[in-house]
């Protein structure tokens, strides 16, 4: 196949499939099943340093390093505008002005859905501060819109809630998206299996951004493959164009020619 | 020697007074490479970390990357 990479502010990745870096069961598993995934942009958390020694962790940039991949700091946690400016602002120090940033303003800590008018003031804010901003944002068509439109990167929907494998829940509000939106188009959060990455970029999504699917799977590096699979099959599907579906049937072989009984 | 009390990622902590942001990584005994440093909620930007004197009642923040979604 013909190189066709995903362009992001600019920059071309190979890899459609961007993921995480939370909840493995240790930096060992995270590296190598990252390192499966192909992926070339990784998201990190940012947040406090723990000044006991005792207690310190390493940063995790010691091991999954700026110099092999694109790291991308998600303002996690925050759930308004405010907060998640300051975590980005603290995110661009610590990676030496990197802009790339992804935004995340939460409503709750049950539903852990987007919060979307405070998501519109602080992209608002951070593309004025030259961030380039990839945004984890609902379903909802008018908001991706407003935020192509603020300027963001990267239009980021929810395919279903943070962490809950649910899958594609609105295949139609994700497929208006693309349709509406001329930046990329990357599913975040909600994927449980390979099917779904691979549904996902079937319809057109330009990436999918996962984490829990690989992490909290029984073996992270065999579904970090799959993932990737997944996501170069479903691109490939989508490229070369699907039949349309028909109500009746169609023989495959040759009507003509059938030997008489 | 005179101690200063600060505020360091949200606990009270006593600190020698004049203690730059670089001496007191040293003081912590951490590691400088990918932190980010915040007083009173102003990013300090690492090229003034040894001109900029902690002062008492200070908010330091010093944060890193670690895993997340």
């Amino acid at each position: 196949m013909e190189k066709d990479p995903l362009i992001i502010a600019g920059k071309a990745y190979n890899s459609r499939l961007l993921v995480g870096t939370g909840k493995y069961s240790s930096e060992k598993q995270a590296l190598e099943a990252i390192k499966a995934s192909k992926s070339e942009i990784v998201t990190v958390a940012i947040r406090r340093v723990e000044i006991d020694s005792e207690s310190r962790s390493d940063s995790i940039l010691n091991y999954i390093t700026p110099e092999k991949y694109k790291i991308l700091p998600n303002t996690a946690g925050c759930f308004s505008a405010k907060e998640a400016i300051r975590i980005a602002c603290l995110g661009r120090e610590l990676l030496n002005g990197e802009n790339l940033v992804k935004l995340e303003v939460l409503k709750d800590k049950e539903t852990l859905m987007p919060l979307m008018e405070e998501t519109i003031v602080a992209a608002k804010e951070l593309v004025s501060l030259d961030f380039e901003v990839m945004v984890y944002c609902t379903d909802e068509i008018d908001y991706a819109i407003r935020l192509e439109d603020i300027g963001c990167v990267a239009i980021m929907p929810l395919a279903s809630p943070i962490g809950s494998g649910q899958g594609i829940i609105n295949p139609n509000s994700i497929k208006k998206i693309i349709k509406k939106i001329s930046c990329p188009v990357i599913i975040d959060a909600g994927i449980g299996a390979a099917s779904e990455v691979s549904v996902a970029m079937e319809m057109g999504c330009d990436g999918v951004l996962l984490n829990t699917a690989i992490a909290k799977s029984n073996n992270p590096v065999l579904m970090a493959e799959a993932m990737r699979d997944a996501a170069i099959s479903g691109r490939k599907c989508f490229l070369a164009g699907r039949i349309p579906v028909k109500k009746t049937a169609d023989p495959s072989s040759p009507t003509k020619g059938i030997i008489d009984s | 020697m005179t101690k200063i009390k600060i505020l360091l990622n949200g606990e009270s902590r006593e600190v020698p007074e004049n203690l730059s942001i670089k001496e007191l990584f040293i003081f912590l005994d951490l590691s400088e490479k990918h932190c980010a440093v915040e007083i009173n909620k102003e990013i300090i930007f690492k090229t003034n970390w040894d001109k900029r004197l902690l002062v008492k009642e200070d908010k330091v923040e010093i944060v890193r990357a670690i895993g997340g979604g």
